[in-house]
Protein backbone atom coordinates (compact mmCIF):
# COMPACT_ATOMS: atom_id res chain seq x y z
CA UNK A 1 0.00 0.00 0.00
CA UNK A 2 1.09 3.42 -0.54
CA UNK A 3 0.57 5.85 2.17
CA UNK A 4 1.02 10.17 1.69
CA UNK A 5 2.42 12.14 4.79
CA UNK A 6 2.03 15.79 4.99
CA UNK A 7 5.23 17.44 6.05
CA UNK A 8 5.24 21.04 7.95
CA UNK A 9 7.86 23.40 9.15
CA UNK A 10 11.96 21.83 9.08
CA UNK A 11 10.78 18.80 8.29
CA UNK A 12 9.42 20.56 4.97
CA UNK A 13 12.16 22.26 4.25
CA UNK A 14 14.77 19.27 4.96
CA UNK A 15 13.18 17.17 2.39
CA UNK A 16 12.29 19.89 -0.05
CA UNK A 17 8.31 18.67 -0.62
CA UNK A 18 5.34 19.49 1.91
CA UNK A 19 3.87 15.58 1.04
CA UNK A 20 5.95 12.19 0.92
CA UNK A 21 4.79 9.24 -0.68
CA UNK A 22 5.91 6.01 1.40
CA UNK A 23 5.50 2.61 0.56
CA UNK A 24 4.57 -0.51 2.34
CA UNK A 25 4.40 -4.33 1.36
CA UNK A 26 3.48 -5.77 4.33
CA UNK A 27 -0.20 -7.26 4.79
CA UNK A 28 -1.59 -5.45 7.16
CA UNK A 29 -1.67 -1.59 7.77
CA UNK A 30 1.50 -0.22 9.42
CA UNK A 31 1.21 1.30 12.75
CA UNK A 32 2.98 4.78 13.43
CA UNK A 33 5.71 3.11 14.45
CA UNK A 34 6.51 1.57 11.19
CA UNK A 35 5.38 4.58 9.22
CA UNK A 36 8.14 6.41 11.42
CA UNK A 37 10.96 3.90 10.61
CA UNK A 38 9.74 4.15 7.57
CA UNK A 39 10.23 7.47 7.00
CA UNK A 40 13.40 7.32 8.67
CA UNK A 41 14.69 4.73 6.03
CA UNK A 42 13.83 6.23 3.22
CA UNK A 43 14.22 10.03 4.08
CA UNK A 44 17.67 10.07 6.34
CA UNK A 45 17.39 14.03 6.18
CA UNK A 46 14.58 13.33 8.22
CA UNK A 47 15.85 10.44 10.72
CA UNK A 48 16.65 12.96 13.94
CA UNK A 49 13.33 15.15 13.30
CA UNK A 50 11.41 12.31 12.83
CA UNK A 51 12.39 10.67 15.83
CA UNK A 52 10.90 13.48 17.88
CA UNK A 53 7.37 14.23 15.68
CA UNK A 54 4.51 13.34 16.77
CA UNK A 55 1.89 12.15 14.04
CA UNK A 56 -1.96 13.00 13.14
CA UNK A 57 -4.54 10.38 11.68
CA UNK A 58 -7.22 12.31 10.41
CA UNK A 59 -6.07 15.87 12.41
CA UNK A 60 -5.97 14.17 15.66
CA UNK A 61 -2.74 13.00 17.45
CA UNK A 62 -2.10 8.96 16.83
CA UNK A 63 -0.13 6.96 18.95
CA UNK A 64 2.67 4.34 17.79
CA UNK A 65 0.57 1.33 18.28
CA UNK A 66 -2.18 3.15 16.23
CA UNK A 67 -2.67 1.58 12.27
CA UNK A 68 -3.54 3.25 9.56
CA UNK A 69 -4.76 2.58 6.10
CA UNK A 70 -4.46 3.88 2.77
CA UNK A 71 -7.39 6.49 2.87
CA UNK A 72 -7.01 8.23 5.94
CA UNK A 73 -5.28 11.67 6.54
CA UNK A 74 -0.94 11.29 7.86
CA UNK A 75 0.51 14.22 8.57
CA UNK A 76 4.32 14.31 10.34
CA UNK A 77 3.86 16.70 13.10
CA UNK A 78 7.48 18.41 14.25
CA UNK A 79 7.38 19.70 18.05
CA UNK A 80 5.29 22.43 17.68
CA UNK A 81 5.69 26.75 18.49
CA UNK A 82 3.06 28.41 17.78
CA UNK A 83 1.50 31.42 19.63
CA UNK B 1 -14.29 32.58 17.61
CA UNK B 2 -11.68 30.57 16.45
CA UNK B 3 -9.97 31.55 13.32
CA UNK B 4 -6.02 31.93 11.85
CA UNK B 5 -5.55 34.86 9.88
CA UNK B 6 -2.83 36.03 7.72
CA UNK B 7 -2.80 39.76 8.36
CA UNK B 8 -2.23 41.83 11.69
CA UNK B 9 -4.55 40.84 14.88
CA UNK B 10 -7.77 43.28 15.29
CA UNK B 11 -7.37 43.04 19.14
CA UNK B 12 -10.46 45.82 19.53
CA UNK B 13 -12.95 43.22 17.78
CA UNK B 14 -11.31 39.73 19.51
CA UNK B 15 -12.24 41.42 22.52
CA UNK B 16 -15.55 42.70 21.78
CA UNK B 17 -16.09 39.14 20.47
CA UNK B 18 -15.37 37.30 23.98
CA UNK B 19 -17.20 40.18 25.71
CA UNK B 20 -20.39 39.83 27.43
CA UNK B 21 -23.08 41.85 29.71
CA UNK B 22 -22.73 39.20 32.31
CA UNK B 23 -19.20 39.28 32.34
CA UNK B 24 -17.38 41.12 35.77
CA UNK B 25 -13.84 40.16 33.91
CA UNK B 26 -12.43 39.95 30.60
CA UNK B 27 -8.35 38.98 29.83
CA UNK B 28 -7.18 39.68 26.56
CA UNK B 29 -3.52 37.82 26.61
CA UNK B 30 -1.39 38.94 23.03
CA UNK B 31 1.63 36.91 22.33
CA UNK B 32 4.20 39.39 19.95
CA UNK B 33 7.22 38.73 18.21
CA UNK B 34 10.11 39.60 20.81
CA UNK B 35 13.04 41.77 19.38
CA UNK B 36 15.47 39.73 21.26
CA UNK B 37 16.70 36.26 23.07
CA UNK B 38 19.60 36.51 25.08
CA UNK B 39 22.57 37.67 22.65
CA UNK B 40 20.27 37.06 19.69
CA UNK B 41 18.40 39.41 17.70
CA UNK B 42 15.36 38.34 15.81
CA UNK B 43 14.22 40.95 13.01
CA UNK B 44 10.53 39.07 12.42
CA UNK B 45 9.20 35.43 13.38
CA UNK B 46 7.29 33.60 10.05
CA UNK B 47 4.63 30.79 11.26
CA UNK B 48 3.41 27.93 9.21
CA UNK B 49 0.15 25.90 10.37
CA UNK B 50 -1.37 22.58 9.44
CA UNK B 51 -4.56 24.43 9.05
CA UNK B 52 -7.84 21.83 9.32
CA UNK B 53 -5.67 20.29 12.52
CA UNK B 54 -5.15 23.54 13.78
CA UNK B 55 -8.51 24.57 13.83
CA UNK B 56 -9.72 21.56 15.09
CA UNK B 57 -7.65 21.58 18.15
CA UNK B 58 -8.28 25.26 18.95
CA UNK B 59 -11.97 24.82 18.53
CA UNK B 60 -11.34 21.56 21.16
CA UNK B 61 -9.40 24.04 24.09
CA UNK B 62 -12.06 26.50 23.45
CA UNK B 63 -14.59 24.36 23.99
CA UNK B 64 -12.91 22.51 27.01
CA UNK B 65 -12.17 26.18 28.34
CA UNK B 66 -15.72 27.62 27.93
CA UNK B 67 -17.06 23.89 30.15
CA UNK B 68 -14.58 24.06 32.80
CA UNK B 69 -14.17 27.93 33.89
CA UNK B 70 -17.83 28.71 33.07
CA UNK B 71 -16.69 31.68 30.45
CA UNK B 72 -19.05 34.15 28.81
CA UNK B 73 -16.80 34.06 26.00
CA UNK B 74 -13.80 33.06 24.31
CA UNK B 75 -12.01 33.87 20.70
CA UNK B 76 -8.97 32.70 19.72
CA UNK B 77 -7.05 33.96 16.80
CA UNK B 78 -3.51 32.44 15.31
CA UNK B 79 -1.60 34.93 12.49
CA UNK B 80 0.08 32.79 10.09
CA UNK B 81 3.12 34.52 7.74
CA UNK B 82 5.22 37.00 8.59
CA UNK B 83 4.94 38.53 11.86
CA UNK B 84 6.96 41.75 12.35
CA UNK B 85 8.63 42.75 16.06
CA UNK B 86 6.60 44.03 18.93
CA UNK B 87 3.33 43.01 16.23
CA UNK B 88 0.78 40.15 17.89
CA UNK B 89 1.20 36.16 16.40
CA UNK B 90 -1.87 35.20 18.73
CA UNK B 91 -4.67 36.47 20.76
CA UNK B 92 -6.92 34.75 23.43
CA UNK B 93 -9.59 37.06 24.76
CA UNK B 94 -11.67 35.07 27.72
CA UNK B 95 -14.48 36.65 29.85
CA UNK B 96 -16.28 35.24 33.17
CA UNK B 97 -17.98 36.68 36.13
CA UNK B 98 -15.32 37.12 38.51
CA UNK B 99 -11.57 37.69 36.96
CA UNK B 100 -9.79 34.46 39.02
CA UNK B 101 -11.66 32.26 36.34
CA UNK B 102 -10.59 34.29 33.49
CA UNK B 103 -6.61 34.67 34.00
CA UNK B 104 -6.66 31.16 34.59
CA UNK B 105 -8.30 30.39 31.68
CA UNK B 106 -6.42 32.67 29.47
CA UNK B 107 -3.02 31.27 31.20
CA UNK B 108 -4.24 27.29 30.51
CA UNK B 109 -5.58 27.98 26.59
CA UNK B 110 -1.84 30.06 25.97
CA UNK B 111 0.13 27.35 27.82
CA UNK B 112 -1.81 24.37 25.95
CA UNK B 113 -1.91 26.00 22.57
CA UNK B 114 1.72 26.31 22.74
CA UNK B 115 1.95 22.46 23.40
CA UNK B 116 -0.53 21.06 21.03
CA UNK B 117 -1.76 23.02 18.39
CA UNK B 118 0.18 22.21 15.21
CA UNK B 119 1.92 25.66 14.23
CA UNK B 120 5.55 26.52 14.20
CA UNK B 121 7.63 29.71 14.01
CA UNK B 122 10.69 30.17 12.37
CA UNK B 123 12.99 32.92 13.45
CA UNK B 124 14.73 35.11 10.93
CA UNK B 125 17.84 36.57 12.90
CA UNK B 126 19.99 39.71 12.06
CA UNK B 127 22.51 37.75 10.73
CA UNK B 128 20.81 36.14 7.82
CA UNK B 129 19.68 33.08 9.04
CA UNK B 130 16.76 31.24 9.49
CA UNK B 131 15.86 28.53 11.75
CA UNK B 132 12.37 26.52 12.05
CA UNK B 133 11.75 26.00 16.06
CA UNK B 134 11.01 22.86 17.11
CA UNK B 135 11.45 22.26 21.25
CA UNK B 136 12.36 19.36 22.56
Amino acid sequence: MKMQVQLFAAARQLVGRNQIEISFDADQPPTIADLRKTIQLHFPELKRLASTSLFAVDHEYASDNDRVSENQQVAMIPPVSGG
Amino acid sequence: MVEIVDSQLETSSILSEAQSDLSGAVVLFLGTTRQYTGDLETTELEYECYREMAMKKMRQLREIAIHKWKLHGCAMVHRTGVVPIGQASVAIAVSSGHRKAAFEAAQWLIDTLKREVPIWKKECYSDGTTEWIHPQ
